[in-house]
């Protein structure tokens, strides 16, 4: 957990004054090494560390700020009154414990920046689900989504792009190897056209002008004029053998005549007596590559001899075999666009593979590639068309199988900085996939890579201007998808299973609607460059007829989402979207705590802490109030005192939200008793419901963009926040305050930090 | 959106009605493994998780010794009496929070197999153990086709925290290749039973495709010298995690040219992920069935949910999440439901076990050479305890169980005991394993 978030927790989002006491020297040990002498040393001192832990030497800032994680759990079970244990009888005063946590709180938090810069080092990132799907998609135009398959990806520090804790288990990697199939597959056309294909077409598959009947040798007879016909389409231009079987029924001691038309024009007329059994034709004929019409043409029986009206034409199965001889096929687009070159006279099998790998492997790696690197795999298509007796093609498909599993493309590879240094500069290829990944969740583009090649992306104004280019994109759709979406917990809404027995309004349509409302308001603060504090406050939203009804709001019909004024409506922003207040809800009933919880810990960085392990005794003081309201039971929580810190300012949070139901509808009664949504927060705020409950939180905006900007620094780097990451994120709430928080400004400040634009030693 | 797939609906009736080809019909090592007199049949070992604890007093037994009646809970075990152990008195010391606060759900799960006390970080340096069944197969894994076999009912997670400060690859995983690794389970029935018998539907021909991958799989492996020495820490992790899975499938393609299955048992297997649980159940241990009855695999693990799982159980009227009436806090109108639940997963298990009894094997049936393992970490969900844990161990080991028992060990027994006379009778020679103090007996 980033440090910040914690510290703020219960000093600051509780609403509570921020405690004074400032760390001026950088010596501590006056005011800690009385307390821990006293309460602690015993268990965590020189004789004895328990769990590891010593804390008799306390000392300066530098000690604390070296030892981060100890102090930071050190103050945490301090002021859980986790610390010392109950078994301990003499209990350090209340003022005594408050007094240490702050001083420490401030020894960790205030220190200088100029000191502490650093980058951080982001574990290299491998790609994720969604980054894999894009990806495939802009390297080779396919449609095919094949990372829906792969395991789900591990998330950490609430985003699933975060390199630390993406893994590759021997299962995922069965899966990287048949998904490169699968896009090689719908990419290249391996079809070995040295050997004929062929296709055919059942008689009971053939198309009848006239009424057709089939026999018992399955065969499809005509009894008057007409046509019995296929369509199928060839690779190649060249020769093809058509091959049917055909029975006829002509009047006595005749012949029965018919026609083979190939795209309407007469091939051959065949001529046939009558016989039981059915007879074999073959013919050669001349086709382009492309889809072509193959027909038989029945005359008719003569009406004019009794007999006959007896005559029948019968067409068996007929097959389409070729191209005979070497031909070669029109590949269709996309296939060309791989293969670039085939081994010719003049042309070397390798120098071939070069020309197909060079431009590829490029792409595909997403920086310049060395020769040594393009002879390697144009050495592996040779080597599977000797070695394995592969056609080019298959070859072709083996090495790009063999790109795609490679960690270059799996992983997003940056450097370290060289021996003795501490710091790097990314270079611009690594920078361009930083800023792709980032906006797009998807490989950088063509004129990205241009910008690259060019070595001018690194220029500020050069990066401002593409990051705004690729924010109007309509990629940058992935910053709702894959960035909102987690950041505001809602995927877990599929998770959602509101009870239809209670909520029969409730559908997976509906919440589809709710997903797509809260995507289109943060589509249009990011299109608008409106300020990012208007997800909290925007008294607008997009809905369709089905949402409106849901909303009780009047005039939108359709399944379009439109833009509606919600200034007669009681809802204010993303915190009363149906979405939100679905899936911080249980199935049957809402739970204040979860949507109190949900505000602290999505729009102001400060999860609380899980509730005790002995969080049941809790309950059982609430035991036998079935008849209670929720907000009576609330006040259970209040009964005791570690889980009051927290509990006093979740609860009245999600009270405050109590006119909203469990699928986010709004109400003024529950069970036939008004709701009532009015609150107060520690140090006496009041406020009467859901409105007012949104000035509060706006008057805690700078807390609020704080948490924005922590969380999107961690989904653009890829790692969880550390404590000198502080530095970076005062930089950009400082660029935020001067562009009216704009969201561009916000996107800009983060790539343009040391974070983003460099990488330190791993730590 | 999917490309078009051959052989869709692969082929078989045969789930669900008891298919039973003897096992050796069906496997023969094609290679050097194959012996010529019919050896004894091996062990296996089938570990089932299942979340949020259990309701203690209609779970546990009266009696004790052989002579015991089953609680409300596994009243549809009644036929299988004679065919178990049901532990009293086990427990799974790392699953505490010795210190790190609050996240049993994740903690439970992560410790479950593995023993370990999982680092609390929601990041970079998730660190738990080696997982029993990983270990396990690690040492006789390359005997079958399959070294062992990850399935689950439940995706992980994507979003959000998982639990309280645990990455939710701890709630998501119990098998763990290695302290750092989780074993991504399979959660769709298709998938993992194309995985488990080679079958690549886009593709007619495995054999040539196999060698395609092989020659894929050498020329990226040949590329770690570069890749590894620029890497530094972390990096340098995540590529010899890389690595290491390029060569495990290596080796399985390897395995699977050896042990080639002659019979593919014939399943028709839905296009998606049933919506019912019971049905996504059933197939799931069916297929646990097959790879045992096949000797595709000797050891597998099965996820019922992951940690903290709030799944609701319509089938059963269970409309409120499963964690949240998990802490249940005694109230009847919580109780009940989470009984209903409790009930319901021990009779999927019944089921399971009635299909490895329903299969001949040597002069006894398939569960008679298993051990499966059913349980959870967590004790009762309200108290998130994590001794005297809900265990049953069901099947015969191959005629080293004395079944048919409800034994109450001492307080405190590590379940990591148990775990180690698991792989005494499968043949791996581990001697300890988290906090175990020994083998527990089961003779």
């Amino acid at each position: 957990m980033p440090l910040s978030r914690f510290l703020r927790a219960l000093c600051c989002l509780l609403l509570l004054p921020r405690p004074s006491v400032m760390a001026q020297s950088s010596d501590l040990s006056q005011t800690l090494a009385p307390f821990f002498q006293q309460h602690c040393v015993d268990c965590h001192g020189e004789d004895e560390q328990m769990g590891g832990v010593a804390l008799h030497m306390v000392g300066t800032q530098d000690q604390i700020l070296a030892e981060r994680d100890l102090w930071v759990r050190v103050v945490k079970m301090v002021q859980l009154g986790a610390m010392p244990p109950e078994e301990i009888e003499e209990r350090p005063s209340t003022a005594d414990s408050e007094t240490v946590v702050a001083a420490l709180q401030d020894a960790l938090l205030q220190f200088d920046c100029s000191k502490v810069a650093r980058p951080g080092h982001p574990t290299i990132r491998r790609l994720n689900r969604a980054e894999y799907n894009n990806t495939v998609r802009d390297l080779f135009g396919v449609s095919v989504t094949p990372a829906d398959d792969f395991p789900s990806d591990d998330v950490g520090d609430g985003f699933d792009n975060i390199g630390g804790v993406l893994s590759v288990s021997p299962l995922l990697l069965e899966k990287y190897l048949a998904a490169a199939e699968q896009v090689t597959a719908e990419v290249l056309d391996t079809t070995d056209y040295s050997i004929p294909q062929e296709k055919a077409t059942d008689a009971n598959r053939l198309k009848s002008t006239t009424d057709a009947y089939e026999d018992r040798q399955g065969l499809r007879f005509l009894k008057q004029a007409g046509q019995l016909s296929l369509k199928q389409t060839v690779p190649a231009t060249g020769k093809y053998d058509v091959i049917f079987a055909a029975a006829a029924m002509p009047p006595r001691d005749e012949e029965l005549e018919f026609e083979l038309r190939v795209d309407g024009e007469t091939e051959r007329v065949f001529a046939l007596r009558h016989r039981q059994q059915p007879k074999r034709f073959k013919r050669r004929i001349e086709l382009s590559a492309g889809q072509h019409q193959l027909a038989f043409e029945f005359y008719g029986p003569d009406e004019d001899a009794e007999e006959a009206k007896q005559a029948r034409l019968g067409i068996g199965r007929v097959a389409l075999r070729g191209p005979m001889g070497k031909s070669q096929p029109d590949y269709p687009e996309k296939h060309l666009n791989v293969v670039l070159a085939r081994p010719t006279k003049q042309l070397s099998p390798t120098a071939a593979a070069q020309k197909v790998v060079a431009p590829l492997l490029r792409r595909v790696f997403r920086r310049p590639v060395t020769e040594d690197e393009i002879n390697r795999f144009a050495q592996l298509t040779v080597r599977l068309t000797k070695a394995d007796g592969m056609t080019w093609e298959r070859a072709v498909a083996g090495t790009i199988q063999a790109m795609l599993v490679s960690p270059d493309f799996l992983f997003r590879v940056e450097r370290n900085p060289a021996p003795g240094e501490t710091v790097r500069m990314l270079d611009e290829f690594e920078l361009a996939s930083r800023l792709s990944y980032f906006l797009w969740s998807t490989m950088p583009d063509e004129e990205l890579f241009r910008v690259a090649e060019s070595g001018q992306l690194s220029e500020p104004s050069v990066l401002v201007a593409q990051l705004r280019r690729m924010i109007a994109d309509d990629r940058s759709v992935a910053l709702v998808d894959n960035f909102a979406a987690q950041w505001l917990n809602l995927r877990l809404l599929e998770e959602s299973r509101p009870d239809r027995g209670v909520f029969d309004s409730f559908s997976g349509g509906l919440r589809d609607d709710m997903l797509k409302e809260t995507s289109a308001v943060i589509r249009h603060i990011m299109q608008e460059d409106l300020p990012v504090d208007t997800l909290l406050s925007g008294d607008f939203t997009f809905v369709n007829e089905r949402l409106a009804r849901h909303y009780g709001l009047s005039g939108v019909s359709g399944d379009q989402f439109v833009r509606v004024s919600l200034a007669d409506s009681p809802r204010r922003g993303v915190l009363m979207h149906a979405s939100v207040l679905t899936l911080t809800s249980y199935p049957r009933r809402t739970s204040p705590v979860q949507r109190g919880k949900w505000i602290l810990e999505n729009l102001f960085g400060d999860a609380p802490p899980a509730p005790p392990p002995d969080v049941p005794e809790l309950e059982d003081a609430a035991e036998n109030t079935a008849e209670l309201s929720v907000r009576e039971q609330m006040a259970a929580h209040r009964t005791n005192p570690v889980c009051a810190s927290c509990h006093q300012v979740m609860d009245p949070l999600g009270l405050g939200l109590e006119n909203f139901d469990g699928i986010g509808r709004w109400r003024t009664e529950e069970h036939g008793r008004p709701v009532d949504a009015s609150g107060e927060l520690p140090g006496g705020i009041m406020f009467s419901g859901p409105q007012e409950l949104v000035e509060i939180l706006l008057s805690r905006r700078d807390d609020f963009l704080r948490t924005l900007t922590e969380k999107m620094l961690v989904y653009a780097t890829g790692r969880g926040l550390k404590y000198y990451d502080r530095c970076t994120v005062d930089q950009c709430l400082e660029h935020l305050k001067q562009n009216e928080n704009r969201f561009s400004a916000l996107v800009e400040s983060i790539v343009l930090s040391d974070a983003f634009l460099r990488r330190g030693l791993p730590e | 959106m999917r490309t078009k797939r051959i052989n869709r609906r692969s082929t078989l009736k045969g789930i669900g009605a008891g298919l039973s080809l003897p096992l050796l019909e069906i496997m023969q090592p094609s290679g050097a493994l194959a012996s010529s007199s019919a050896p004894a049949a091996p062990v296996r070992s089938a570990f089932v998780f299942f979340p949020n604890g259990v309701i203690l007093d209609p779970w546990r037994p009266t009696g004790e010794g052989k002579d015991y009646q089953f609680g409300e809970t596994m009243a549809s075990l009644s036929d299988f009496h004679d065919d178990l152990i049901i532990f009293t008195g086990l427990a799974q010391h790392h699953a505490r929070a010795n210190g790190d606060g609050a996240g049993d759900h994740a903690r439970n799960t992560a410790a479950f197999l593995t023993g370990s006390q999982p680092r609390k970080t929601s990041g970079a340096d998730i660190s738990v153990g080696q997982s029993i069944d990983q270990a396990m197969a690690e040492r006789i894994g390359s005997n079958t086709r399959l070294p062992s076999l990850e399935l689950g009912l439940e995706r992980g997670r994507n979003a959000g925290s998982c639990d309280s400060g645990y990455s939710c690859a701890y709630s998501s995983n119990v098998s763990w290749k290695s302290a750092t690794t989780p074993m991504a389970k399979e959660v769709h029935p298709r998938l993992a039973f194309n995985r488990l018998f080679g079958i690549h539907e886009d593709s007619g021909d495995s054999k040539r495709l196999n060698e395609t991958r092989v020659s894929v799989l050498d020329f990226v492996a040949a590329d770690r010298e570069r890749l590894t020495s620029i890497a530094s820490g972390s990096d340098r992790a995540k590529l010899d995690e890389y690595f290491t899975s390029v060569r495990e499938v290596e080796q399985r393609i390897e395995r699977a040219a050896r042990f080639v299955p002659e019979n593919v048992p014939e399943v028709e297997l839905p296009e998606d992920i049933p919506g019912q649980f019971k049905e996504h159940a059933h197939l799931m241990y069916d297929i646990q069935v097959l790879a045992f009855q096949t000797d595709s695999t000797r050891i597998s693990s099965f996820m019922l949910g992951n940690g903290g799982s709030n799944r609701t159980y319509p089938d059963v009227d269970v409309r409120d999440g499963h964690h949240g009436l998990s802490h249940h806090g005694n109230k009847e109108e919580k109780v009940a439901p989470l009984r209903r639940i409790d009930k319901y997963l021990v009779e999927q298990f019944a089921w399971f076990l009635g299909r490895l009894k329903s299969i001949p094997e040597g002069d006894g049936t398939l569960l008679d050479n298993c051990m499966v393992l059913y349980g959870s970490a967590i004790s009762d969900g309200n108290r998130h305890n994590h001794d005297d844990l809900p265990i049953i161990v069901a099947g015969g080991g191959g005629g080293t169980i004395d079944s048919g028992r409800h034994v109450k060990l001492s307080e405190e027994t590590p379940l990591n005991n148990l775990f180690l006379a698991f792989s005494e009778r499968m043949g791996a020679d581990i001697s300890e394993h988290g906090d175990s103090t020994g083998v527990l007996s089961l003779g």
